[in-house]
């Protein structure tokens, strides 16, 4: 295998996972280096700091060899690591390897172990070039007391809690962060996760672009206090909030002010009595906009939106320029389908996905490549009569569903000569009509079938 | 120069053993390297330039390559940079067959590969042995490849200690 180069071996060990990657650092010296030497192997490689239960006895019985080991550099002094998760290991080791790994060190997860927050800022403070670091549950103990040590400085371009208590902040209160996604159980108890504290911390931060909460147990305004937001400075180009309340529209719109003109995506999911309409109406650079669940009238055309997902189909017409479409729930009656002709035609609509279609007709869409049917009982053909440049075709039957698609594959493949991809999810279909449609559509690349039935007959 | 004409024009191609092998533009265009070549030779067209040598591919990898690119020649090729992005993709069954060879001729083709800069082929065959490689242990990596074990008992035991720590348990 020596008559490849190096740049060749780098271009296929990029497709390997951790364990492939692993396995190839014992099989010779040569691949041992070259992994080694490269960052961005090294980056799927995590190390775990943690005992296993094989570790534990070895721990106890020499403790003091295994930190040797690790304090002289001898276990992690060859290898760069990137990206490191944190389990149930000792303080003092886990500081000791801070210290040793240092400023390579990109990514830390703190996956269990219940550290204590001094612990979190110590080993911080030595992972100055941290760029993504992510709390999991329990991950941190809770606890009411200030921090006495020093607290790290730093750049992070992702930080993720995932129900964590809201002490994890006072660790970053000299940090500045890009991205903010705070994922909060019910679980999570009011005493651990205090929203005043998210508020506080945003006050601190004047570079964050992206801001996601979900699920935040209890009332987003506790989080947003007039005082407070007069003192963010940072402007949002992306917004996202999953199941939170809203009940102060005063607090939420005066929060939302500063950002009405960098806005470029938001997505709003199961956000219950409180109305959109007035602080949508005000954002003027949205392109992307993803609204379900969540009450909403809309009166006037947004002509920058080019990305839109929703459920019902009847606001289409306020978003005139949009190229993707996502529609969950297309039910129409009889006497409707020329409404649903009405919403949908859009000049320059070029992918779409709807979600149980129910009708008997579909518009001639001139722009429109790419269609995935979702959720459906049975495919009315009729929708590609009007549209026969389609491309790409995904079809996905509702589940629980039996279908067969012998008749509709063989449609399909009549009527849509320039199909490249065409992807079935479920159901049962007799090869014959699959060896039909690869004759028929010349173009056809992509022939995928997932949990399909192919039958002789 | 305009490279685009719907005429396809005859153009040989000259391995590194002499072999010439005659193929069509609109195939060698999807080489990056031989774009860049064509298009520096300016007026004088296309019909005229003479054969070209590729002095580091052999007539037997050529005729492979040869092969892959006439059968995608109308197809629309993913630049580098997309297909940087992607991971685990649909292979197409052509494809499929096609990379069914000795890992000598594939370790060829993606030397080829990657001297005439074509990157869709190139990720092909990288993914294939990649492909090889999943989910085995370093003892079937190694009698795959025919690579030699070079390791010394104390060495691979301390690579193996530092991979205990890789691993979640």
């Amino acid at each position: 295998m020596d008559l490849l180069p190096k740049e060749i071996f780098l271009e296929i060990f990029k497709y390997l996972s951790s364990s492939d990657l692993i396995a190839l650092t014992e099989v010779c010296s040569t691949f041992n280096q070259l992994i080694s030497s490269t960052e961005r192997l090294l980056d799927k490689i995590p190390v775990y700091l943690q005992y296993s239960q094989s570790r534990i006895d070895l721990a106890r019985s020499q403790y003091s060899e295994i930190s040797n080991l690790i304090i002289n550099g001898i276990r992690f002094g060859r290898r760069k690591y990137t990206k490191i998760f944190i389990g149930e290991i000792d303080k003092e080791i886990l500081i000791k390897i801070s210290e040793i790994l240092g400023e390579n060190v990109h990514e830390v997860v703190f996956k269990r172990g219940n550290h204590e927050l001094e612990t979190v800022a110590k080993i911080l403070l030595n992972f100055k070039n941290v760029r993504k670091l992510k709390f999991c549950r329990r991950s941190v103990r809770s606890e009411i007391l200030q921090l006495k040590s020093e607290i790290p400085i730093l750049n992070i371009d992702e930080l993720l809690l995932e129900n964590i208590g809201s002490q994890v902040f006072r660790v970053l209160a000299a940090s500045k962060v890009k991205k903010l996604e705070c994922t909060i159980g019910r679980r999570i108890c009011q005493h651990e996760f205090i929203p005043e504290e998210v508020g506080q911390f945003l006050t601190l931060q004047n570079d964050l672009k992206e801001l996601k909460l979900e699920r935040i147990a209890w009332n987003i305004n506790d989080m947003l206090e007039n005082e407070n937001i007069n003192q963010m400075k940072f402007k949002l180009t992306s917004l996202s909030l999953n199941d939170v309340i809203i009940d102060d529209s005063n607090i939420f719109t005066n929060f939302m002010r500063p950002h009405f003109d960098s806005l470029k995506k938001l997505e709003l999911v199961r956000i219950e009595e409180f109305n959109f309409s007035q602080v949508l109406r005000q954002m003027t650079a949205l392109k992307e906009l993803k609204v379900i669940s969540t009450w909403l009238d809309i009166f006037r055309p947004f002509d920058n939106v080019v990305k839109l997902e929703i459920e019902y189909p009847h606001v289409l017409k306020f978003f005139p320029n949009l190229k993707e479409l996502k529609i969950s729930c297309a039910i129409f009656g009889p006497y409707q389908i020329h409404l649903w002709n009405e919403y949908i035609a859009h000049p320059q609509l070029t992918s779409i996905e709807i979600g149980n279609l129910s009708m008997l007709n579909f518009p001639h869409l001139p722009t429109l490549r790419k269609l995935k049917l979702k959720n459906i009982e049975r495919i009315y053909v009729e929708v590609f009569y009007q549209n026969p440049q389609i491309e790409e075709l995904v079809i996905e039957k509702r589940e629980g569903r039996i279908m067969r698609y012998d008749y509709e594959i063989d449609f399909i493949s009549s009527r849509l000569p320039n199909l490249k991809l065409l992807e079935i999810v479920g159901g049962k279909v007799c090869r014959r009509y699959l060896d039909l449609a690869k004759e028929r559509c010349k173009k056809l690349k992509y022939l995928r079938l997932i949990d399909v039935d192919v039958v002789a007959s | 120069m305009d490279i685009d004409r719907p005429s396809d024009p005859q153009v040989s191609v000259v391995s590194s053993d002499g072999t010439m092998f005659h193929t069509t533009l609109k195939s060698i265009l999807l080489s990056g390297t031989i774009k860049d070549m064509i298009e520096h030779i300016g007026e004088g067209g296309v019909e005229n330039m003479g054969a070209i040598p590729l002095q580091n591919v052999d007539s037997k990898t050529l005729e492979i390559v040869i092969k892959w690119i006439e059968h995608h020649k109308d197809n629309i090729q993913p630049t580098s940079e997309e297909i940087k992005d992607k991971t685990a993709d649909f292979i197409d069954p052509w494809d499929e067959n096609f990379l069914e060879m000795d890992l000598d001729k594939l370790y060829n083709l993606i030397t080829a590969a990657n001297y005439l800069n074509i990157p869709q082929l190139l990720w092909l065959s990288t993914r294939k042995i990649a492909m090889l490689i999943k989910n085995r242990t370093p003892q079937e990596i190694r009698s795959l490849f025919n690579i030699e074990d070079d390791w010394t008992p104390q060495e691979i035991e301390a690579v193996q200690k530092e991979n205990q720590w890789c691993e979640e348990k």
